[in-house]
Order: C-alpha cells, then sequence, then structure tokens
C-alpha cells in the first residue's frame, strides 16, 4: 500500500505540472523497474518500506529568489572557500550561489542552451537502465546543475554543491540531478554536502552524470550528515576515458537512511579511478554503499577502501563489484573493505564482489570485520587514559585515515572536526 | 565388454554377480513426474506410511515452488516432466550391453591409472555403490556392525531403523528448503545412510560411489549422516556417468548431524561427465549439502573437488549451533571448455566462540565460467565468532571467467570476519623458468595447478589425494599452448 500510494504521488506530480517530455521518460523507466524491495538481489539487505511516509510531498515552488535566515544559517556551516551553489529543495538559491563560467543552473530543457540540453539528454541515455530510483530522482529534479569544465581549463576553486532540504513545513520528495562534463586536459573538484533543516521526513533521490574525458581529472565528495528522519539516496555515475582520472569520496556523518550507488565505467584505456568511503553511524542509523567499477578496457587502475564504524543498532551495507570485461587485460584493480563493529546491537552486511573475464590481470578484493584490540585498548587504559577516550582515539585512527585521502585542506578539516564530535570524545575535540 | 561390470564388480566386491537381489520387473518407468511416481518409489522401497507421506507433502511443496534463476550460470530450461525418475539396474547381462556406450569413462580410468579396482584393494574403505537409483551394495559391513557403526543405503535404514531416519531425514534441510531439495524429497530414491554410536571412531573410510548410467534419468540421491557424541567419522563419495549427448540432472540432498564433540569430514571427487568440447552433454550437478554442528565443540569439515559436471550448482553449508564448534571448507572447483560451476559455502554462527574457515580454489580454463558464491552470517549470539575466508581464482586463457560473490552478514561486535580472494594467470615466467628445465608447457601448468591446490588436496585422504591430482590434470589437458 505505502508504495502505492508513494508511486501515486509521484505520477500524479508528474501528470499534473507542467513536466518536460524527458522527465516524463525517466518517470516511465521508474514506473516500468517499480520501486525496489528486498528481494531485489541490490537491494536484499536495504528496505525502502518505512521510509516512504504518505506524508511525503513533493514541494511545487519553483524559485527561491529570497530565502529566510535559517537557510542561509545553514548554508554557512561549511565555510569552505569555493564556488558555491545553493540549491533548496532542489531549486536554486541565487541569492546565496556564485556560479563560475560553465556552470548552468538549468530550470527546463527548453530555456537550457543547446550544449546543456545536449548534455542532459545523453546524460539520460548512458545512465544503467536498470535503477528505478536514479530515474525516479532525473523525474523529480525540478532544476539540473549542469557543470562544463572547458579543454584546458582548471578550476582554481572546487565547486559546492550545498543541498538543502527544507522540512520544517512537510515532509519534501525532492531530488537534485546534476551534470557533469569534463573536457580534455580540464580538472574540477566537486563538494557535495546535504543538509536538512526541520524535524519532518525527508526523501531525496539524488542523480549524478559525470564524463571525465581524455586526460583530464575530476574528484567528487558527497559529505552526507543529515537528519535522523532524513532519506538521502545518490546514484552517481562517472565514465572515465583514456588517462583521465576520477576519484570520489563518500563520507556518511550521519543520517537515518543513507543510500549511495556509485558506478565508475573506465572507458578509455589507462583511465585511474580511486574510491575512498568512510560511514561512521550510531543510534539506528543505516548506511549503503553500492560501488561497481567496470574495466570495459585493457591498461586501467582502480583502488577501493571503504571502512566502517558502527555503533548503537546502526546498520551498514557494502557491495562491492568489479567487472573485468574480456578484453580487459593488464587491469589492476584492488578492493577493500574494513568494518569495526563497536555494539552488539550493529550489523554489517557486506558483499565484495569480483565478476572476471580476462585473464592477465591482477585484481584482489578483502573485507573485514572486527573490533578495537585489547591490547591497543589496554596500552591507553594504562596510561590513564579512560575507556571512551581510548575508544574514540583508536576509532578516529581507523576512520581518519580516508579523511586524509582528501585533497581540500578545507574539507579534511571540516570533516576531522565533525568526526571528532561524532565519536563524542573531548580529548579529541580538543 | 566386461567394462562395466569390472567397473561395478570392483567397487562392490566379488559378491557382485549375485548382487541384486531386487527383482526389478521393469528398469525404468516412463518419463514425467506426478504423485503416482512418488507412490511408485516409495512402493518400491517398501516404505512405511509415513516415509510416503513425507515425500507427498515435499512432492506438494515442489509444486508451488519457482525453479530458482540467480546463480551465475546460463542453461536452457529443464523439462521435469522429461527425466525418469526411477531406473534400476536389471540382472548383470542387461549391463553388459550398457556397457559399450561408456568409452569416456573407461577411457578415464586409464589416463588416471588408478581403476576402481584399486578402490577395492585400499584396505579400510567401506565403499555403497549407488548405480542409477538404486544402491548396489555395501561393502564392509560386518566390520562396521561390530563396532556398532550403521553404514547402509537409506532404503535399508528407512526399514531396519526408521526411528533414527525419522528422527533425522529433513531435520537439517528441510523439505521445503529449496526447489531442487523439495524435488529431491518427494523421488530420493536412495543414497547412504550413516550412523556412529557414542564414543566409536569409525574404523575405516566410508565411501559411495555414485553413478547414473541410464539414459535420460535423474539421480536424486539422499545421504544422512549422524555422528553421536565424542564420534568420529570420514566419509568420501565419488561420482561418474558416461558419456551422453543430452543433459542429465543429478540432485542430491546431503544431511550432516554432528553432536558434541563428534567429528564429521565429508570429502567429494565429483566427475560427473562435463560434456563433450562444445558443451554438449553432460550433467546439472545441483546439490544442497548442508551439516549441522548440534553439539558443543563439534567439527564439520567439507573437502571437495570438482572436476565435472556441465553445471555445478552447491554449497556445502555449516549450522555451527554448538558452543565452540568448527566449520570448515575446503574445495577446489576446475572448469574447462563449457562447464559452469557457481560453487561455494554458508558458514552459519550461532553458537558462541564458533570458528570457520574458508579455503576456495577455482581454475577455469577454456570458455568456462567459475564462480565462489559464500555466506558468512554471524547471528545475534555468536560471541567471539571467528571466520577466515580465502577464495582465490586462477584463469587459464582470455575466453574464460572467475567470480566472486562473498555474502559477509556480521550481528555481533566480537566477530572476527576476514575474507580475502584474488585473480590472476600462470605467470609466463613461471612456465618459462619450467621449460627451460625441460618440463613441458602442459606439465608445468599440471606441477603450478597441483601447488596452487595443495591446501585443499591435503584435506583429502591421502588415497583419494592422489586421484584427485591426476584427475585435475587430465581436466585441465588441453587448455594451454
Amino acid at each position: 500500500m505505502v508504495a502505492e500510494d508513494f508511486v501515486g504521488t509521484v505520477r500524479s506530480y508528474v501528470e499534473s505540472t507542467d513536466v518536460e517530455p524527458l522527465r516524463r521518460e525517466e518517470y516511465a523507466v521508474f514506473e516500468r523497474l517499480g520501486l525496489p524491495t528486498v528481494r531485489h538481489e541490490e537491494w536484499k539487505y536495504t528496505n525502502l518500506l518505512p521510509r516512504l511516509t504518505p506524508a511525503l510531498q513533493i514541494p511545487t515552488s519553483t524559485s527561491h529568489a529570497e530565502v529566510d535566515e535559517t537557510i542561509r544559517q545553514a548554508t554557512e556551516r561549511f565555510g569552505f572557500t569555493a564556488h558555491q551553489i545553493v540549491l533548496v529543495n532542489g531549486v536554486l538559491a541565487p541569492s546565496l550561489s556564485s556560479l563560475p563560467d560553465g556552470v548552468t543552473v538549468v530550470p527546463s530543457l527548453t530555456s537550457a542552451s543547446p550544449r546543456d540540453a545536449e548534455l542532459i539528454h545523453a546524460a539520460s541515455a548512458s545512465r544503467s537502465q536498470d535503477h528505478a530510483i536514479a530515474a525516479l530522482g532525473a523525474a523529480l529534479a525540478p532544476n539540473v546543475v549542469v557543470v562544463r569544465v572547458a579543454k584546458d581549463t582548471a578550476l582554481t576553486m572546487p565547486l559546492h554543491v550545498v543541498r538543502v532540504i527544507d522540512a520544517r513545513n512537510g515532509a519534501p520528495l525532492t531530488s537534485t540531478r546534476m551534470v557533469v562534463d569534463v573536457e580534455e586536459f580540464a580538472s574540477v573538484d566537486i563538494i557535495d554536502t546535504v543538509t536538512t533543516i526541520g524535524e519532518s521526513a525527508t526523501f531525496s533521490p539524488n542523480v549524478l552524470d559525470i564524463t571525465v574525458h581524455p586526460e583530464a581529472k575530476a574528484s567528487w565528495t558527497l559529505v552526507v550528515d543529515d537528519t535522523q528522519a532524513s532519506a538521502n539516496i545518490s546514484y552517481a555515475t562517472a565514465h572515465v576515458h583514456r588517462s583521465a582520472v576520477f576519484t570520489s569520496n563518500t563520507f556518511c556523518l550521519g543520517g537515518g537512511f543513507v543510500r549511495n550507488d556509485l558506478v565508475i565505467r573506465l572507458v578509455g584505456q589507462q583511465a585511474e579511478a580511486y574510491l575512498n568511503g568512510l560511514s561512521v553511524l550510531h543510534d539506528a542509523e543505516f548506511a549503503d554503499n553500492h560501488t561497481v567499477v567496470d574495466h570495459a578496457v585493457p591498461h586501467c587502475h582502480s583502488d577501493e577502501l571503504y571502512k566502517g564504524v558502527y555503533d548503537g543498532t546502526s546498520t551498514g551495507v557494502f557491495n562491492g563489484k568489479i567487472f573485468v570485461r574480456k578484453d580487459a587485460q593488464k587491469t589492476l584493480a584492488y578492493q577493500s573493505n574494513r568494518s569495526l563493529l563497536l555494539s552488539s546491537g550493529a550489523n554489517i552486511n557486506a558483499k565484495p564482489q569480483l565478476e572476471i573475464f580476462a585473464d592477465d590481470v591482477k585484481c584482489s578484493h578483502g573485507a573485514t570485520m572486527g573490533q578495537l584490540d585489547d591490547e591497543a585498548m589496554f596500552y591507553l587504559r594504562s596510561r590513564g587514559i579512560g575507556e571512551n577516550d581510548a575508544r574514540a582515539i583508536l576509532t578516529y585512527a581507523f576512520a581518519a585515515d580516508i579523511i586524509e585521502r582528501v585533497s581540500n585542506a578545507e574539507v579534511r578539516t571540516y570533516l576531522t572536526a565533525r568526526l571528532a564530535e561524532r565519536l563524542g570524545s573531548e580529548m579529541l575535540s580538543a | 565388454m566386461a567394462t562395466e561390470t569390472t567397473v561395478l564388480d570392483d567397487v562392490v566386491g566379488s559378491d557382485y554377480k549375485w548382487g541384486f537381489t531386487t527383482d526389478v520387473e521393469q528398469e525404468t518407468l516412463p518419463k514425467g513426474l506426478d504423485e503416482n511416481v512418488v507412490r511408485f518409489i516409495s512402493a518400491k522401497k517398501e516404505e512405511p506410511e509415513w516415509m510416503l507421506e513425507w515425500r507427498l507433502k515435499a512432492f506438494r511443496r515442489w509444486q508451488a515452488m519457482k525453479e530458482p534463476t540467480w546463480a551465475n550460470v546460463v542453461y536452457p530450461k529443464i523439462d521435469f516432466q522429461d527425466i525418469i525418475y526411477w531406473a534400476a539396474p536389471k540382472p548383470k547381462k542387461e549391463l553388459s550391453s550398457l556397457d559399450e556406450v561408456d568409452p569416456e569413462l573407461l577411457a578415464t580410468f586409464e589416463k588416471l591409472g588408478i581403476p576402481l579396482n584399486e578402490q577395492k584393494v585400499l584396505a579400510g574403505v567401506a565403499v555403497d555403490a549407488v548405480f542409477d537409483s538404486v544402491s548396489v551394495k555395501t561393502t564392509f559391513q560386518k566390520a562396521l556392525a561390530d563396532k556398532g557403526v550403521i553404514f547402509c543405503p537409506i532404503s535399508e535404514a528407512i526399514r531396519t531403523h526408521p526411528e533414527l531416519v525419522q528422527k533425522y531425514i529433513g531435520s537439517v534441510v528441510p523439505p521445503t528448503d529449496n526447489y531442487y531439495a523439495a524435488l529431491n524429497s518427494a523421488v530420493f530414491s536412495d543414497g547412504s545412510f550413516v550412523y556412529i554410536p557414542k564414543g566409536v571412531r569409525c574404523p575405516m573410510e566410508l565411501s559411495t560411489y555414485f553413478r547414473i548410467n541410464a539414459r535420460n534419468t535423474g539421480q536424486f540421491e539422499r545421504t544422512l549422516i549422524i555422528a553421536e557424541e565424542g564420534s568420529y567419522v570420514s566419509y568420501l563419495e565419488g561420482c561418474t556417468a558416461p558419456q551422453r549427448d543430452e543433459h542429465q540432472l543429478h540432485a542430491a540432498v546431503v544431511e550432516l548431524v554432528a553432536m558434541a564433540d563428534a567429528e564429521i569430514k565429508y570429502s567429494t571427487v565429483q566427475n560427473w561427465y562435463p560434456g563433450d568440447k562444445d558443451g554438449k552433454g553432460g550433467i546439472y550437478n545441483f546439490v544442497t549439502k548442508r551439516g549441522l554442528c548440534e553439539g558443543a565443540r563439534s567439527k564439520i569439515s567439507w573437502t571437495q573437488v570438482e572436476t565435472g559436471s556441465a553445471i555445478t550448482w552447491k554449497y556445502p553449508s555449516v549450522i555451527l549451533k554448538g558452543e565452540s564448534s568448527v566449520g570448515e571448507f575446503y574445495s577446489v572447483a576446475v572448469t574447462n571448455n563449457h562447464q559452469q560451476a557457481d560453487t561455494g559455502t554458508k558458514m552459519y554462527h550461532l553458537g558462541r566462540n564458533t570458528r570457520s574457515r574458508i579455503v576456495s580454489k577455482g581454475i577455469s580454463a577454456g570458455m568456462s565460467q567459475n564462480s565462489y558464491r559464500g555466506l558468512v552470517n554471524v547471528g545475534r549470539n555468536a560471541v567471539n565468532a571467528r571466520n577466515f575466508s580465502q577464495c582465490d581464482s586462477l584463469l587459464i586463457g582470455d575466453t574464460c571467467g572467475a567470480h566472486t560473490f562473498p555474502y559477509l552478514e556480521v550481528s555481533h561486535p566480537s566477530a572476527t570476519v576476514e575474507h580475502e580472494a584474488t585473480t590472476s594467470k600462470i605467470g609466463e615466467d613461471i612456465l618459462f623458468y619450467c621449460n627451460q628445465r625441460g618440463i613441458g608447457t602442459e606439465e608445468a601448468v599440471a606441477l603450478i595447478v597441483n601447488g596452487y591446490v595443495r591446501d585443499v588436496i591435503n584435506q583429502l585422504p591421502m588415497e583419494f589425494a592422489v586421484e584427485a591430482q591426476k584427475l585435475l590434470a587430465i581436466s585441465l589437458e588441453g587448455s594451454v599452448g
């Protein structure tokens, strides 16, 4: 019932407002696939149904020319030196945003430049058509953020996409869609954060499509640090061409329900992909990271490290797939997933997966689940450090290693502080 | 031609000539499956009423079930009405005429250099041979009976030890467990039954030899092993089937129960006919194997060498219920030509201080696909559970595939679960090194493969380790160069 009501809400939105044909097509894909259930292999450990409360509504405002003080404050908590793009419930807030050249926020395809429209269409066409929630996100997104980094240019500052979900009046069902095109020899760093204001439930399926052209470089850092009532889903696809480098950093430092799908296709030789992830959860939080690294051509390299710290009754899910296609010889692919379980109510479900169709490759994966080392705890305690602090220090050491992989110093500082705060040790915060 | 006879004779001993006491009026039932077939099989076996009821219940559940499709294997849909569910050997003369269609098997044995002949010589191995649907003969009955060990065809056990069978059958693999287990529960024709009494160390290796001989038949055997407190048994099964163009189905169920301090070691050398070079024919091996470590400090160890079958689909599992119980899984799966294997294990940690170890070595060659699929589940109460898994894949040639699907589910913070997997090929430098020293490429590959699978082969009883090594070499023949 819940699922049908949810689909009904989306359907009436898509049919009633003047939603464009492309979004209707995306909706058709969603409707055809249906909402995933735990019977679906990719959603085996992830149950969406409890998150689809009947209260969810699709916000209808199409402009946020003026924003109130609370929203402004919410965008200021990061303070990164960056080009800031603020989206409130998926719609651009121009007064808080500073868009550099090449970045446009497109409210509709008809008003988009032909090149932007072409990019958006191409992104929809190239995305895998088997993910219902990605199609849902693309159908719902009121705006599309188009980032085009011209050939041979490097943006001096990172782009910071600040997503604010306003859940003060009602439970918003909203999404953000981004299309990023990094041309040859160009480079860009994108920081993507999500913040909910208000305590109502939210449901936010977001879609990101990145193309990294030959010899270009791109990084995407996603920070989900959200309320217990929030549900954030992200579906990101990256096509990495010859000698290009793509790095993703996925942080989950809070949120009632988080699901991240990251699909990286290495389609040009010598392409490289680095995937880093960290989830630090407590209470009844839930985070699910699904990654796919598809080695379609020879001589590519991928390296993946995901860590998780689970306290309270939180649940972590990790599914990492590495595909090596038939002709992708000389592939180097590594994957590692490490989890720390801190409490007896916590759960971890991991499925590191290799599918290899070429023989001259070096692929490995490893997964470990365990607890803090008793001897290390004893060492710290014997030096007069209290149990909580000792646990926090060791957990911090375990987790910080992922933060260190982020190239932007301000982001590192922010994440380090948030991690210390989250581990609840005054010693670390000081 | 006495080849088939020789094989069987060797397996079952010289008593064979009079071995078939069952007076079968017809060799096979017509193709197809309905309630009457289930009733027929049950009546043939002179089973008590409860057994028939049990079968019928499973059959009705099976009818309502759907064929699973999640495995990483591709095959045409099986027509379950196109299979013969009952085939019993006729007297010896008839068998001789069937022999002639079995050149592959004969050749294989010759190549092995250890025909089954040798199994007889290997003193201390008691053999139960299941030929198509019926158990032919169990050797060494007396020596075992002295110790109180029961080792007999399950059909006989149903008649002679109904209380034991009724208590344990379906207790580890319920009839409704999965599609093929339900099918097996409805139509299983024979299999082995082993009961080791309290404190007894089984004096010899027990062994079952399975053979599908007749055309169009499926083999549905059921094995039940119960090890009482403090007992020990090592059990080995081997399988072969003749060369045929059509696919044949083998859907077995194996249940193991280990009480406190008991240990069951179950080894399989599976060499069903894998189909020819173009993927024509071969056995579909869809098997459910599960052991229950019921008592404290009990241990169940699965060792498997899988070289045959067109499709292998099996996950020998251990439910670690008893405190400090141990589950082990050692596997070598070799696929060549068009073979497909989706195999692995499941370890359910329920009790405190339970430990499990998984070592899986996959080798793919030719056009084959080889998947490891495993589950390690640590339950809410499994304090200090410990698991280590290692899954390695070796690829020979660029047209095969190796896949790993490990599922790790942990719900207790004191658990330590480790999984590692690697995929690689045989290095050209290593081959060159061997060639330089006068070792041909094919021999070199055999040498390297044997080193690679050593961890697993070492777990096999010695006699079978030799056989397994040679089998590996044969399976991979022609895959290099």
